[in-house]
């Protein structure tokens, strides 16, 4: 297991001093080399569970281990954040140098990694983001999706295991969110790298492996995409919608028509030519 | 309130070498209640238009007139055309400040000089409309709001000016699938009662449902203009100007390579899903 957490709670207190549970006994596992994607509606404890697969958060109650090492203890601190990325929703905030190449060495400079080795990192990190052709670019005047594109690259240079992906697709347009999904997908197939997305599209979340739904910061339904998104009730009971393929199905057996469960476009299409 | 945006070109960073052509010579209309969705690849220059429309740039050539009165015209009233047009930014939660949610919402109508008593009727009004309780939250302070409820109080803000025309620059991103359901019904519910809506936004399933008509912006220019049928018919046209097809017609055109004889007027989800039950034989019970 790369990610191992066990009855975890995250308190928040209040200025008054009131605590509020933002996750209540939270248990998941994910296994190394797994895609799995985390939905839930704001304020359901997604982006909590996210700050403490690297540590950024250390859980209330409860323990997370990640690759085997317990975030608690802060002497697994930087060994936690080497194998943990993440990647946040607005890549300004995540940029830090005024030339690509210089941005993508900033973690592994500070690693004190050997130069050659840096130059290495960032052509391998480049390459992967299909973005060579900027490396001397200046982060600042890319666009969305490109810059998206370079905070993964300095993530990858840091060679880790997982990459958190935190509503890293918000704020694109339809390109680059397309752009980054892809990366994502090869980053998992090809890298071997194990992937955790919260979003709030439904339709990204189809791709992965494994789904849990987090709501009021319990994880009340975890499976493979087809076993959650045909869970109509909890779907519908945690205010998050159907991806097109499942929403077409829920209403045509609303009507009496049987018909397969599938999110696979190509599938729903052989299903209804069947019942012509 | 009538838009008519006639002739206009902008040009940024004029005479230097970074020299853009964001809008070139851009005509059109809309009607007084219209819900209009501007579309266009990033760059477009859908940004710059709405900024021309709002009065917030300037220099550009042509004119703009909002309810018979030009931008240009000297002796124009500004600050009327500012309470015409109302602008809701994308993230307009970053622009909250207040200590309150009350305060924030009345701090445009206080500036238009009405009173204590005229202002907090109109935060009332306002909240009203977005959903918020006026009791459980005027006295909260609004960075303690969820994302879905800080933009809420940004929009009151903006509604609480009164104004006859609503300018939204993608104002679903970043919310959650019911948030995004419960604002989008919320700017229909505005546009119901007669405000004219300008929606800029890359979501074309969103549209589809929504708008009334689909402004196509490519390289500055106007590209297409018509009902979201008319404008997702022409399929080449829209593949030229770099925009994804609406779930909904995207299916349907794989329907038709099945053999399926799917009409051209299916746009939307609901048109969609009672074609496919009526053709497969499903019923309704009630």
């Amino acid at each position: 297991m790369i990610v191992e957490a066990n009855g975890v709670r995250f308190a928040y207190v209040s200025d008054e001093g009131k605590y509020t549970f933002a996750l209540n006994d939270v248990d998941i596992t994910i296994e190394q080399g797994e895609f799995v994607t985390i939905l839930g509606h704001n304020g359901s404890g997604k982006s909590t569970f996210a700050k403490l697969v690297n540590a950024l958060n250390v859980p209330t109650n409860g323990e997370i281990l990640i690759d085997g090492m317990d975030t608690r203890d802060e002497d697994n601190l930087l060994d936690i954040r080497k194998t943990a990325g993440m990647v946040f929703q607005n890549p300004d905030n995540q940029l830090v140098a005024t030339i690509v190449e210089e941005d993508i060495a900033f973690g592994p400079e500070n690693l004190g990694i050997p130069r050659e080795e840096i130059r290495e990192r960032i052509d391998y990190a480049l390459s992967v983001v299909h973005m060579e052709k900027y490396r001397k670019h200046a982060p600042h005047m890319l666009s969305g999706g490109q810059k998206q594109r370079i905070a993964i690259a300095g993530v990858l240079a840091m060679k880790p295991k997982i990459i958190v992906f935190d509503e890293s697709t918000a704020m694109l347009d339809p390109k680059g969110r397309k752009d980054v999904l892809n990366i994502m997908r090869d980053l998992n197939r090809n890298e071997g790298i194990t992937i955790i997305l919260i979003t709030h599209y439904m339709e990204e979340a189809v791709y992965s492996d494994r789904v849990y739904i987090l709501d009021d910061g319990k994880v009340i339904k975890q499976g493979d995409p087809v076993d959650v998104f045909f869970d109509y009730d909890t779907i519908e009971k945690t205010g998050l919608t159907l991806p097109f393929e499942a929403k077409l199905i829920r209403d045509m057996e609303k009507t009496g028509v049987a018909i397969r469960h599938t999110l696979d476009t190509e599938e729903l299409l052989e299903g209804i030519c069947q019942l012509k | 309130m009538s838009i008519k945006v006639d002739n206009v070109s902008f040009t940024y960073m004029k005479k230097t070498p970074f020299q853009v052509n964001a809008l070139k010579n851009i005509s059109f209309e809309i009607k007084d209640g219209d819900f209009v969705g501007i579309v266009g690849h990033t760059g477009s220059g859908k940004s710059t238009l709405i900024q021309i429309i709002s009065g917030l740039l300037k220099e550009y050539e042509g004119n703009v007139v909002i309810d018979g009165i030009d931008y240009n015209d000297k002796k124009a009233d500004r600050t009327r055309l500012r309470r015409l047009v109302g602008v809701v930014f994308q993230y307009p939660e970053y622009q909250l400040f207040e200590e309150t949610v009350e305060k924030d919402i009345a701090f445009g109508p206080k500036k238009l000089g009405l009173d204590e008593k005229e202002a907090e009727e109109r935060v009332k009004v306002a909240m009203d409309l977005v959903g918020l309780d006026y009791d459980m939250y005027r006295d909260v302070s609004p960075f303690q709001l969820s994302g879905g409820q800080k933009r809420k109080v940004a929009i009151a803000g903006v509604l609480a000016m009164e104004p006859q025309i609503l300018i939204l620059d993608e104002p679903i991103a970043g919310l959650d699938p019911q948030g995004r359901e419960n604002f989008l019904e919320l700017i229909k519910s505005l546009n119901e009662c007669g405000m004219t809506i300008l929606m800029v936004s890359h979501n074309m399933d969103n549209l589809v449902e929504y708008a009334k008509r689909i402004i196509v912006l490519k390289d500055g220019e106007l590209f297409m203009d018509g009902t979201p049928a008319e404008v997702f018919a022409d399929k080449e046209k829209v593949a030229e100007a770099s925009l994804n097809l609406p779930e909904v017609a995207s299916f349907c055109d794989r329907l038709r390579e099945k053999g399926f004889d799917v009409p051209d007027s299916i746009i939307r989800y609901e048109q969609l899903k009672d074609y496919i039950i009526s053709t497969v034989g499903g019923s309704y019970d009630d």
